[in-house]
């Protein structure tokens, strides 16, 4: 019986580990094949401690928790900007550095020997020593590190993950400084593990590299995406299986010879049929979805949704029409091709400013650069003054620049309310320590942005689909989703890249609609856009553009008539 | 009618891009097909071809009904296209290129007979047969491209920007490629950005909005009016 509870205990400790890796693979999508070393660097940092310091074996596990979180911060640095095949090479190869260091530093680690005599837990005068006794300690530290890492997963904070996880570029253009997230995510993941490796070693008395190798980590990867990744109940069930069934084949008689390769075995067995038939794991990210507290967000009357979408924050209109951003001598090039040449333009609130030209010509080059996704090699640009030329998008967001894509990027695994709700700025629960220290505002600031993102897809027409699967609507849908995404951000300034593209003509005219409502309350809005009708309808000022450089500046109207500007438009 | 399509709508997955659009194209003919960027253009061309579920409406291909099929019967029926990007190997050899061009014609005699008929039209496929077609400039890329084409004996050609990234010169040797296709009596559909280079090549020409054909013309008349702003 005791070696069942056994089984359970260190079950329970695989389920935290698993926990934790959720967080960094599941929910930011970045597939870690070092979780074991980050575990045992936890393991060895808390045997170490407690032999040669004789504390208590909590303070262990928190320096095993502090180290294996700053060697999570350390393996994350150099990963931030790397993605898929890359990070997993990269990740492998940190897990067998670790792993080489363990099994090498004879004097610090005892080799492939590994460290014994590690004391048992103590707390309040009580001992731990058999795993009966331990069993009600492992579950409640357990389901402590579990709760942590459920807090983090269901957060604003890990609403910005899953956005991460989906489209990186997308999550930045809406304000989100993605490498801080992600370097954090490494960062409580590691620490999550590295406690779990502190209990694991006081519960053994004992740690050796074996536990903490490559295959390990492979286990924990097998149990995230087993168990459901993105789902934190999944990792218990993936932890309790791919420990249980292995332990359970024990029982079988006559197999004991063969239960080494057959637990070999079945790992690759059921992983391959689960990607075969289950790719969302056992239990899938989305279980509940459709029966999602609907009812919770109450209906919002008219005036209610102007009152919260604050259409006018922008205005009243400065009279002098000062230009709000101003671009000057923009030039980059790609290799030897000279994309964007000497650009210029001053934006101005109120006024809407199309960019058109040929295909190539420049024109997303222009907002890429205007939106920090892409570093000028000259010239520069303000705003209201400022000299934000090399800002990150994040950056720009927060001082009121935000852009659109032409191929839509919403969050399509997301609900429509949690596109909306993850552009939001300024969210107390993307901080890891307010939603710890400081839940109640943390849970007051989420029901009153519930309530604003309800409002904003009111506006554009789309609260009846509020809980629905953004990747579910049609593409016009879609464009005002992205559309409600922008005024969520509460920025002043839209850079809206082909915003009537793939809508048919009642679509066109609803979105252009829009576009001068907002024009109209203040807001400075420059467009790409190839449907001159749209242009002609919409715009105010448009620039043309040919081979990255301005060619004239004038009303739509104006440009239409110049007979030059047709034949580069048209072919000569 | 070598092609006829009657109110095809068609898009990418909750993306509908074509929306009730007819047109055709004869034999011997060259229809062009311009509008703006987006206009959906290019999956005209996809749809025809099957590269692109139709929602609704027919395609027919000389009298028979090819909506639904998948593009490789259509190729094989005679339809090819010749796409904007990644329309050569650059790995291949200009051998292999035109080789797998003539991939489902199954005559052997035909297709030594074509490759010499190609080879006498553009004496450069000859001479750089071994050379990787990748190491060829964008314009004998195209011309190999074409070829390719032609080495499939298709009986309606669909073209989509021909001339993007080619120089002035490379231009005329494609336009004049496309000219001599039709005369051989192969129908062609000409997508290209370049609207008066278009209308000269075009016996007749469709104009596209977001999605929907607008008008129909020839191409002499559509030469006639000196500028397009009011089309796109």
């Amino acid at each position: 019986m005791d070696y069942v509870v056994h089984i359970v205990n260190v079950a329970l400790v695989y389920a935290a580990l698993a926990a934790s890796l959720n967080l960094v693979l599941g929910y930011g999508g970045m597939a870690s094949m070092a979780h074991a070393a980050l575990f045992g660097v936890g393991a060895y940092t808390s045997a170490l401690v407690t032999m040669h310091l004789g504390v208590n074996f909590l303070v262990g596990m928190a320096a095993g928790a502090a180290v294996a979180g700053a060697v999570g911060i350390a393996l994350a640095l150099p990963s931030l900007r790397i993605r898929d095949e890359y990070l997993i090479l990269f990740t492998c190869a940190f897990q067998l550095v670790v792993w080489g260091l363990m099994v090498n530093e004879v004097t610090v680690t005892g080799g492939e020997t590994g460290l014994s005599g590690i004391p048992r837990a103590t707390l309040l005068g009580l001992r731990f020593t058999t795993p009966r006794s331990y069993l009600p300690l492992v579950a409640a530290l357990v389901a402590a590190m579990f709760l942590g890492c459920w807090r983090v997963s269901h957060s604003p904070f890990g609403r910005v993950l899953r956005c991460i996880r989906e489209d990186e570029a997308a999550t930045a253009s809406l304000g989100k400084d993605v490498l801080r997230f992600k370097a954090l995510t490494f960062l409580v993941g590691g620490a999550m593990a590295g406690a779990a490796g502190g209990l694991l070693a006081h519960y053994n008395a004992y740690v050796n590299p074996v536990s903490f190798s490559l295959d390990a980590s492979i286990l924990l990867v097998a149990m995230v995406v087993l168990g459901g990744s993105a789902n934190m109940l999944g990792s218990v069930v993936g932890s309790a299986l791919l420990i249980g069934i292995p332990e359970a084949l024990r029982f079988v008689p006559g197999t004991a010879t063969l239960i080494a390769p057959l637990r070999t075995a079945i790992f690759g067995a059921l992983l391959v049929l689960f990607m075969r038939f289950r790719p969302e794991g056992l239990l899938p990210e989305h279980l509940r979805l459709r029966r999602r507290r609907r009812a919770s967000i109450p209906e919002l009357s008219p005036d209610e949704v102007a009152k919260l979408v604050n259409l006018d924050e922008w205005a009243p209109l400065d009279q002098n029409l000062v230009p709000m951003l101003e671009v000057k001598g923009l030039s980059r090039s790609f290799g030897g091709i000279v994309a964007v040449n000497g650009f210029s333009m001053a934006l101005t609130p109120g006024r809407v400013t199309t960019l058109i030209g040929p295909n190539g010509c420049g024109k997303t080059t222009v907002f890429n650069l205007v939106s920090g996704f892409l570093a000028p090699d000259d010239g520069r640009i303000w705003l209201r003054g400022e000299d934000v030329t090399r800002l990150r998008p994040h950056e720009l967001v927060r001082r009121g620049v935000i852009r659109s894509w032409q191929d839509v990027r919403i969050f399509r695994s997301k609900t429509l309310l949690g596109n909306v709700m993850a552009a939001m700025p300024r969210q107390l629960g993307e901080s890891l320590l307010a939603l710890f220290l400081r839940p109640r505002e943390v849970a007051r600031q989420e029901r009153e942005n519930e309530r604003r993102a309800m409002a904003y897809l009111c506006f554009v027409g789309l609260a009846d689909k509020a809980f629905e699967l953004a990747g579910e609507l049609s593409f016009a849908e879609q464009k005002e989703l992205s559309l409600a995404r922008l005024l969520a951000s509460r920025c002043s300034i839209l850079l809206l890249d082909e915003p009537a593209s793939g809508l048919d003509r009642a679509s066109i005219e609803a979105m252009g609609r829009e576009i001068v409502r907002l024009a109209q309350a203040g807001r400075t809005i420059c467009l790409v856009e190839h449907n001159l009708d749209v242009v002609k309808d919409l715009s105010d000022d448009s620039v043309f553009m040919d081979q990255g450089r301005v060619v004239r500046k004038a009303t739509p109207q104006e440009l239409m008539r110049d007979p030059e500007l047709a034949r580069i438009y048209f072919g000569g | 009618m070598l092609l006829e399509v009657k109110n095809v709508s068609s898009g990418y997955f909750r993306k509908p891009v074509l929306r009730d659009v007819s047109l055709a194209v004869g034999q011997g003919e060259v229809v062009g097909l311009i509008g703006h960027n987006g206009a959906g253009k290019t999956t005209a061309l996809r749809t025809i071809l099957g590269l692109v579920r139709t929602d609704a409406g027919d395609v027919r291909f000389e009298d028979r009904s090819i909506a639904g099929a998948p593009a490789v019967e259509n190729v094989r029926a005679g339809l090819t296209l010749i796409p904007q990007e990644r329309f050569t190997f650059p790995d291949l050899t200009v051998a292999e290129n035109l080789a797998l061009g003539g991939h489902n014609v199954r005559d052997a005699e035909l297709r030594d007979r074509t490759l010499a008929e190609i080879h006498e039209l553009f004496p450069i496929l000859k001479a750089r047969s071994a050379q990787r077609a990748g190491t060829l400039s964008g314009g004998q890329q195209r011309v190999l491209s074409m070829a390719m084409a032609m080495m499939a004996h298709p009986r309606l050609v669909l073209v989509d920007e021909p001339s993007l990234g080619l120089s002035p010169l490379a231009v005329e040797e494609v336009c004049g490629i496309i000219a001599g296709m039709a005369k051989r009596g192969m129908g062609v559909l000409l997508v290209d950005q370049n609207v008066k280079r278009t209308l000269e090549l075009s016996h007749r020409v469709y104009v596209m909005k977001s999605g929907r054909i607008v008008l129909e013309d020839t191409g002499e008349s559509l030469l006639r009016r000196g500028a397009w702003w009011d089309l796109f």
